[in-house]
């Protein structure tokens, strides 16, 4: 049956890669931080359909506790954006190179 | 005294930073007042937390409510011991540098209560998910601790940086739990190793992925090879106080954890490893010289060198699954030596630097023990502990570690390691020689010895010399052998009933 | 046979809305396709007999996080260089009947929605929410009480960074005396 745990894994690991792909490939720190959102997702789903498919609740326990992390990081992201646009009044990462591997000061 | 006594740590700890939180709202207290309070509860924990100390116990408190999920045994009494020093020294060494006019509140403390809340959960926690929640509260809590000061760019960016790869890798615990749960269908450690036992005769290979996953997790938090790159950037922009808990608490609750669930469940899959970590240490030995060779500014060569330190520790993690008991107490004793000396290294330098805002090069100590003879001595006993120079803990801490390794079978690693050491002399030894070889000071405006930091200090450095010599000079003295026999103790009562 | 055709529809929207997350130039166009991409991945939740997780996603995750990350993009101006103007007056028309249809069926879908078989039948008496109550209140109350405490850490964050200081605010006053 295509409709199995299998079919599940794969879409959940294809949706962690483009997430990936999102925090690796752009430079917008909004976008960076969707693209974690959006791996959590991915583990939600996971974590979902594994706890359907072993009949087991616990996994939904566990989705549930990473929507409350999910929603812990979101805060602190949104208040570090705050701060970092305050002061460099844009949302490009790469402006953020105060500190580099050269001596700055 | 029934379960509570087991939990009492944790329950100072973390009133304690609620306490604080709500302190901090009103204008009346000062600064150094809700510092006090904040040492108040941490000192009150730590008494609570010693009463066990190398007592042999695996207790699940309240196993009815908490279902297992928290553990207390010898293992987490130790560890919560130094995570608690470490709090408590972080604030001492600070004393002078969270001041007001660095926009420095109560608010601070009382993340910085949090954070060690999450870490000594990290500890105790016996099940994934509430250790990733334990470890999410810890970090989340540096992040705030490192950005603290808004009006400065560098915090902020360190902090941004340390909060995107910081959630990245919390990304893959989760996938790595994810992976593990559909193995075994649980995330209970001590059930999970049960699930993995071959005799089950059951695929494991998703576990080993899994398993794997948390691994990445883990080096990257403790900034092994791969994932090192953030900890220059993020340590260099830090204050350096919190850079110094940073060094030295976090990645013992790290190690602490990996360490419990390597040894409790992946007896199996740690064969798997082998290869990789062996990758993996040679290069975080080479490369971590190699940064700590370029530096020029202090904190920055602190901080590479703690990378080195890294690389140290996971030989001694390799070696565990031959040699055991001999090498978990290695890592632990050795925690305690890195700890200590990072701890009196960077408190030194933030007292030494929280007159102005200097950022501190080599070039600045030229001729400094002409105008602080005993900072620059106490600066020397640190330097020749990182290096591990006999006579100071650092030695001793490398000595078992490396002859572990060869009793272990990993010459290669050894060598490696012993390499790395005489090489990291160059750049320790570099300060010191910089401080008493030159005539003409340059540093000229150091405050003078005087408060609670200085004397907190040269405590360490006491330390630092006891656990190098104490031993074997003093008879009749309380020497480290009790630290290792009590660490030795502590990797028996994680395979307790 | 429903619920296979719901797993492929479904997917194929999620992998199509967070590719646009990754992939659009414009942050203002991912956050909505984000926001869509989880009302979606809830879809998943019902089907796999998750509906209060299903229900938590779209009111938690869909509705408060992404409503505030959408004013705090607002905030930052973020929509500057996105032109409002409707260049392509077909596709725009085309795609309103078309998601006024989609409204239509979806909210006709009880009618017919009588003849469905679940494949997996839900287990007899005890109800989803009840299960997850009874467990998150036993084996996993550690867990939660800690997410608990981490949401609190994260408010003090959000005070400790974004809070302007009294100070600091006068200090701004200046700087911009000062620049006048």
């Amino acid at each position: 049956m295509s409709n199995s745990i299998t079919a599940y894994m794969f879409l959940a690991m294809l949706l962690l890669s483009i997430g990936f792909l999102g925090v690796i490939s752009r430079k917008n720190i909004f976008v960076i931080y969707m693209s974690i959102e959006l791996m959590l997702n991915a583990v939600n789903l996971m974590f979902v359909a594994l706890s359907r498919y072993n009949d087991l609740m616990s996994g939904q326990i566990i989705a549930m506790c990473i929507i409350a992390v999910a929603t812990a990081e979101a805060g602190i992201f949104l208040s570090l954006i705050v701060v970092l646009y305050r002061r460099k009044k844009s949302l490009d990462s790469d402006i953020f190179n105060t500190l580099s591997q050269k001596e700055a000061l | 005294m029934g379960d509570i006594s087991y939990l009492l740590p944790l329950l100072f700890v973390g009133v304690g930073a609620v306490v604080l939180m709500l302190l901090s709202y009103t204008k009346s207290l000062s600064i150094s007042s809700i510092a006090k309070i904040a040492l108040g509860f941490l000192v009150l924990a730590f008494i609570s937390n010693v009463y066990y100390f190398g007592e042999l116990h695996k207790v699940y408190p309240y196993e009815n409510v908490f279902f297992g999920m928290i553990v207390s045994d010898t293992y987490s009494v130790y560890f919560n011991s130094i995570l608690l020093v470490g709090a408590i020294a972080t604030i001492l060494i600070g004393w002078d540098y969270f001041r007001p006019d660095r926009r420095f509140t109560g608010e601070f403390f009382s993340l910085l209560l949090f954070s060690t809340f999450g870490m000594m959960l990290l500890v105790q926690s016996a099940e994934l998910l509430s250790a990733f929640i334990a470890l999410e509260i810890a970090s989340l809590s540096l992040y705030v601790m490192i950005g603290f000061q808004t009006d400065n760019i560098r915090r902020v960016e360190a902090s941004y940086r340390y909060l995107v790869l910081g959630s990245l890798s919390g990304v893959l615990f989760l996938f790595g739990t994810a992976l593990i749960y559909a193995s075994t269908k649980t995330t209970f450690l001590g059930n999970i190793g049960v699930e993995l036992l071959p005799q089950t005769g059951k695929d494991i290979s998703l576990a080993i992925g899994g398993a794997t996953l948390i691994l990445i997790t883990f080096l990257f938090k403790i900034s092994a090879f791969p994932f090192q790159n953030w900890t220059i950037d993020v340590y260099d922009g830090s204050p350096l106080p919190v850079s110094a808990y940073m060094a030295s608490t976090f990645k013992v609750a790290v190690f602490a954890f990996m360490l419990r669930f390597v040894a409790m469940d992946l007896g199996y899959i740690k064969d798997y490893w082998d290869g990789l970590l062996m990758g993996v240490i040679i290069l975080t030995l080479a490369y971590g010289t190699f940064l700590a060779l370029a530096q020029n500014n202090l904190k920055r060569m602190l901080a590479s060198s703690s990378i080195v330190h890294t690389g140290y520790l996971l030989i001694a993690f390799v070696s565990i699954d031959i040699i055991g008991e001999s090498a978990s107490s290695s890592i632990i004793y050795y925690l305690i030596a890195y700890f200590l000396s990072a701890m009196g290294a960077f408190g030194l330098i933030s007292y030494i630097s929280s007159s102005d805002k200097l950022r501190l090069t080599y070039e600045d100590f030229k001729g400094f023990s002409h105008v602080r003879p005993y900072m620059s001595a106490m600066l020397s006993i640190f330097m020749l502990s990182l290096a591990g120079l006999p006579g100071t803990i650092g030695f001793i801490g490398k000595f078992y570690i490396f002859s572990g390794a060869i009793e272990a079978g990993y010459t290669v690693l050894a060598t490696s390691a012993i390499l790395a050491t005489f090489i990291s002399i160059y750049y320790y030894f570099k300060l010191i020689a910089l401080m008493y070889f030159y005539p003409s000071p340059i540093l000229s405006n150091v405050p003078p010895l005087k408060g609670l930091p200085p004397i907190f200090i040269g405590f360490i450095a006491i330390a630092v010399l006891w656990g190098g010599i104490g031993n074997t000079f003093i008879a009749f003295f309380p020497s480290i052998d009790f630290l290792i026999d009590v660490a030795k103790l502590s990797h028996r009562s994680l395979f307790l009933q | 046979m429903y619920e296979i055709i719901a797993f492929y529809t479904f997917s194929a929207l999620v992998i199509g809305l967070f590719g646009i997350v990754v992939l659009s130039k414009n942050a203002l166009y991912s956050m909505t396709a984000l926001a869509g991409g989880m009302v979606f991945i809830s879809g998943f939740f019902f089907i796999l007999d998750a509906e209060f997780l299903g229900v938590v996603q779209i009111v938690v995750y869909t509705g408060a996080i992404m409503a505030l990350y959408a004013f705090g993009m607002m905030f930052f101006d973020t929509t500057r260089d996105v032109k409002e103007d409707i260049r392509c007056k077909k596709i725009f028309y085309t795609l309103s009947i078309l998601s006024a249809v989609l409204v239509l069926i979806v909210l006709s879908a009880p009618i017919f929605s009588a003849n469905i078989e679940a494949i997996y039948p839900t287990l007899e008496g005890v109800g989803n929410v009840q299960t997850i109550g009874l467990l998150l209140f036993t084996k996993y109350l550690v867990a939660f009480e800690l997410a608990a405490i981490m949401l609190l850490v994260a408010m003090i964050a959000g005070i400790v960074l974004v809070g302007k200081k009294l100070d600091a605010q006068s200090d701004d006053l200046e700087v911009a005396k000062e620049l006048k």
